[in-house]
């Protein structure tokens, strides 16, 4: 009997086991075309809802970001739609209708939008950035790594002159790829960990010299605006426009991107 | 002087020597690049010898007595062609001298002569005509720049070495209109080294290079020899108003790193505005004398096919104020402006310019169509009046052509953008996929960055290990040697279990001993005594208790070897037991 329950008891694990990520996929995909007709009958406020409980349930994507910032930017928040875009813009940076609407929104904030510099130098300094996402250039740098861990077993196992000799060539070519690609990859995992961005959330935010409200405005910052995120102290947040002037805004005003 | 060098002259004299000599064809001509002069004047008188290479060797010109002039200075250089068609050698040889009239009259240069080969040939005599008329002495500035050398008054040339002047061709002009301003360096003696020139202040002036002295030439003041070096510039005032150029300045050197400075003068220039009055409307700034002309590149094409026009407006003026011609409405074209293109050029101390404008038209019905005439206006800053000129109609037959386009295609419009939007969201289930986790923060992905590394040091490790085992005997009976006794055992054990021969069982026993001895040593089984193995293991310094015990087991196998009745199963199992546990112990010493 006790042998009888426990074989019950594993099927039945086993069971869920299996078919619980079939219903949890089924209930996100609901919630998603929810979402989507919602928004495709104007309700722009309670698609943004559902849409952001996808974003809380983990299960996103570049194009559930994309489909936000749409939402958003029909409910008449450009700054969280920018933010939305910007975040989408990480992993799918070549999207056309992704960067055009971005393009769009951006156009239709107060402050002047910073205009990446398109020379092919910055374009190498910014580690390809808004050509491959840093999960390809991660991708690629694994292809060409495990390349060059055969070639050296191939180095290693067969001593034959031609063999080694095309080796060695796609070897050095192998090499050559991996370091760019370390190099790029490099730039990328810097600016992902280290170099901070946030969008202003509030339509208009003024900047003070220090973290405090007895500080002197230095300029005022308008919803959608992308700044550079520097130290925190209590509600304030240090942030630097890409001029190079930097401020104290409230920390509730930005979100990170 | 090298022996190579030497020989190298000495093949040259002989090629020069054994050339076909054109001594025969030997012609002098003697010019002068004026007949009539004054007195104050100078003239160029220029002897040519044309003739084969003895003419590189032999200089016998007889000069006739120039009495009547004075040799202000004499110069004399030589070219040389090689023909090696004719195999033959031409050589010019030019002499060439500055003279001046002593006094007035009609003098004659009576013939130069050449002797070649005892032949003489002789140039033409020269009539000179020298009149008492003195033009006027270069105009002296007034100007005196502080601590440069004072600008000599014609009364004291005498008394400086050198001296510098600027001049303008005009000083009225109208805007845009070419001013020639003319540098002059007058010096005594000749400079080792050259004078640092410093251009002046041309502030409100578009500058172009015109030319500049390449040999001085000389003048006379007060009987006073001067050379002259000269810089012309043509400058386009940008402005109307009163303007000045600036002092040039002159670095004369005198000795080593020893400079004196020389200031020229300044010059004033009245510009004049251009007038309002009788301005046409096609005006576009042209100041100048300019000519205007189109061709095409085609005058036969199929109807929408593109046919480049250049339109070139080119003359005497400034290239920068050539203004663009302005197209007249073309009602059988679609015109598209494609670049300009600009030219310009010194001829005769003047700036010759020329512009080109491109269009590309495109003809938008079929026929013998007409480009029509281009009118085009300038100022003529000489005759102080607007001019009109025009190009004449061009005539380009189109034809309906191959292709299918219909002239309703001309109807066509760009879309035009009426409004504007974000993108419309995406729907459909691939959106869930989640993609939007940072990979290179993946656990398994970083745990397979180590994997190479360690993958590529074991193979380096395995590879050479796999390799000493097969190049090396002696290693691979060490590393296989015990593995091999416990092979041997276990047949034993088997022997045993099967209730086999006892001969055989102990014989396996034996060769587990024997073989394992001998491949850790690296000595053939087949010659090892006990006294051998005790000797080796004595070596290795085994324990004395297994040495015992090796000695009584290999014994008891000899003897179950050889004496095979009395092994019980037993007996067998202790030898086979004692064997095993020897090996084992072994190991750790060998």
């Amino acid at each position: 009997m006790k042998r009888k329950l426990l074989l019950l008891l594993s099927m039945f694990l086993l069971c869920s086991f299996l078919f619980y990520p079939a219903r949890s996929s089924q209930k996100i995909s609901d919630i998603f075309n929810q979402a989507n007709s919602l928004y495709e009958k104007g309700n722009f406020k309670e698609a943004i809802s559902y849409y952001e409980q996808l974003v809380q349930s983990g299960k996103v994507s570049s194009d559930l970001y994309y489909n936000l910032g749409n939402a958003c930017f029909k409910a008449g928040l450009p700054g969280r739609a920018i933010l939305y875009y910007e975040k989408a813009m990480k992993f799918s940076p070549r999207n056309k209708e992704l960067k055009q609407n971005l393009a769009y929104v951006r156009s239709l904030t107060v402050d002047k939008q910073f205009d990446e510099d398109g020379s092919i130098i910055f374009f190498l300094l910014s580690g390809m950035n808004g050509f491959l996402s840093i999960n390809e250039l991660t991708i690629i740098f694994m292809i060409f790594y495990f390349i060059l861990f055969f070639t050296g077993l191939i180095y290693i196992f067969l001593p034959e002159k031609s063999v080694r000799f095309y080796n060695r060539i796609i070897a050095s070519f192998v090499l050559f790829c991996f370091l760019i690609s370390s190099f790029f990859l490099a730039i990328r995992i810097y600016d992902e960990e280290y170099v901070k961005k946030g969008i202003i959330m509030f339509s208009q935010e003024k900047a003070r010299s220090g973290p405090g409200e007895d500080y002197t405005e230095v300029f005022t910052v308008h919803e959608g605006s992308k700044v550079f995120l520097r130290q925190t102290q209590g509600d304030w947040r240090q942030i630097t426009l890409p001029s190079g002037y930097s401020g104290w805004v409230k920390n509730k005003s930005i979100e990170e991107i | 002087m090298f022996p190579l060098k030497k020989l190298f002259i000495l093949i040259t004299i002989l090629f020069l020597i054994t050339l076909p000599v054109k001594g025969e064809n030997i012609s002098i001509e003697a010019t002068v690049d004026k007949n009539i002069i004054t007195l104050d004047e100078t003239f160029n008188l220029t002897i040519i010898l044309r003739g084969g290479a003895e003419l590189s060797v032999s200089n016998k010109i007889n000069m006739p007595k120039l009495d009547n002039f004075d040799i202000l200075s004499s110069t004399s250089y030589m070219d040389s062609k090689f023909s090696f068609s004719t195999s033959e050698m031409e050589v010019i040889k030019t002499l060439q001298y500055v003279l001046q009239p002593l006094k007035s009259g009609e003098f004659v240069i009576d013939s130069i002569e050449f002797h070649s080969n005892g032949k003489i040939i002789k140039a033409n005599p020269i009539k000179i005509t020298v009149t008492n008329t003195t033009k006027p002495t270069v105009s002296v500035p007034t100007f005196v720049p502080p601590g440069a050398y004072q600008i000599p008054s014609p009364s004291t040339y005498n008394n400086n070495d050198y001296w510098c002047v600027q001049e303008v061709d005009k000083d009225n002009v109208y805007v845009n209109e070419q001013v020639t301003l003319t540098f002059k360096f007058y010096y005594r003696n000749r400079l080792y080294q050259e004078a640092h020139y410093q251009p002046p202040d041309t502030t409100g002036f578009i500058v172009t290079k015109l030319t500049q002295s390449n040999v001085p030439s000389i003048e006379k003041m007060q009987n006073v020899k001067y050379y002259v070096d000269y810089v012309k510039h043509a400058l386009f005032p940008i402005f109307s108003g009163k303007k000045t150029i600036g002092t040039t300045i002159l670095n004369v050197p005198g000795g080593f790193f020893d400079y004196s400075t020389l200031k020229s003068n300044e010059v004033n220039i009245e510009v004049k505005p251009l007038p309002s009055e009788g301005r046409p409307s096609n005006f576009s700034g042209t100041v100048g004398d300019f000519v205007i002309y189109v061709k095409s590149d085609k005058d036969k094409v199929e109807i929408n096919q593109p046919v480049s026009i250049e339109i070139t407006v080119e003359g005497w003026g400034n290239v920068d104020a050539i203004g663009e011609p302005v197209l007249p409405h073309l009602s059988d074209f679609k015109s598209y402006p494609s670049g300009t293109s600009t030219d310009s050029f010194v001829k005769e101390d003047m700036v010759y310019s020329q512009k080109k404008f491109k269009y590309v038209i495109m003809p938008v019905k079929t026929g013998l169509l007409e480009f029509p005439e281009i009118s085009y206006s300038y100022f003529a800053p000489r005759e102080g009046k607007y001019k009109n000129i025009s190009t004449k109609p061009l005539n380009i037959a189109v034809s309906e052509g191959t292709g299918n386009i219909s002239s309703s295609s001309n109807t066509q419009e760009e879309i035009k953008i009426t409004g504007q939007d974000i993108n419309h969201i995406k729907t459909g289930s691939y959106v869930l996929k989640s993609d939007t986790s940072l990979l290179y923060k993946n656990i398994f992905l970083r745990f397979c960055i180590f994997f190479p590394p360690l993958g590529l040091c074991f193979s380096f490790y395995y590879k050479k290990y796999n390799d000493r085992l097969n190049s090396d005997i002696g290693f691979a009976r060490f590393r296989r040697a015990y593995r091999k006794a416990m092979i041997n055992l276990n047949k034993a054990k088997n022997i045993m279990k099967e209730k086999g021969n006892s001969e055989e069982f102990y014989s396996f026993l034996s060769r587990a001993l024997t073989e394992y001895i001998g491949d850790k040593v690296n000595l053939p089984p087949a010659g090892l005594t006990l006294t051998d193995m005790f000797f080796i293991l004595e070596e290795k310094q085994v324990d004395k208790e297994i040495l015992e015990l090796f000695r009584r087991t290999y014994e008891s196998c000899e003897y179950g070897r050889f004496a095979p009745g009395g092994s019980g199963e037993e007996n067998m199992r202790h030898a086979l037991e004692m064997t095993e546990k020897i090996i084992v112990k072994l190991e750790k010493y060998m």
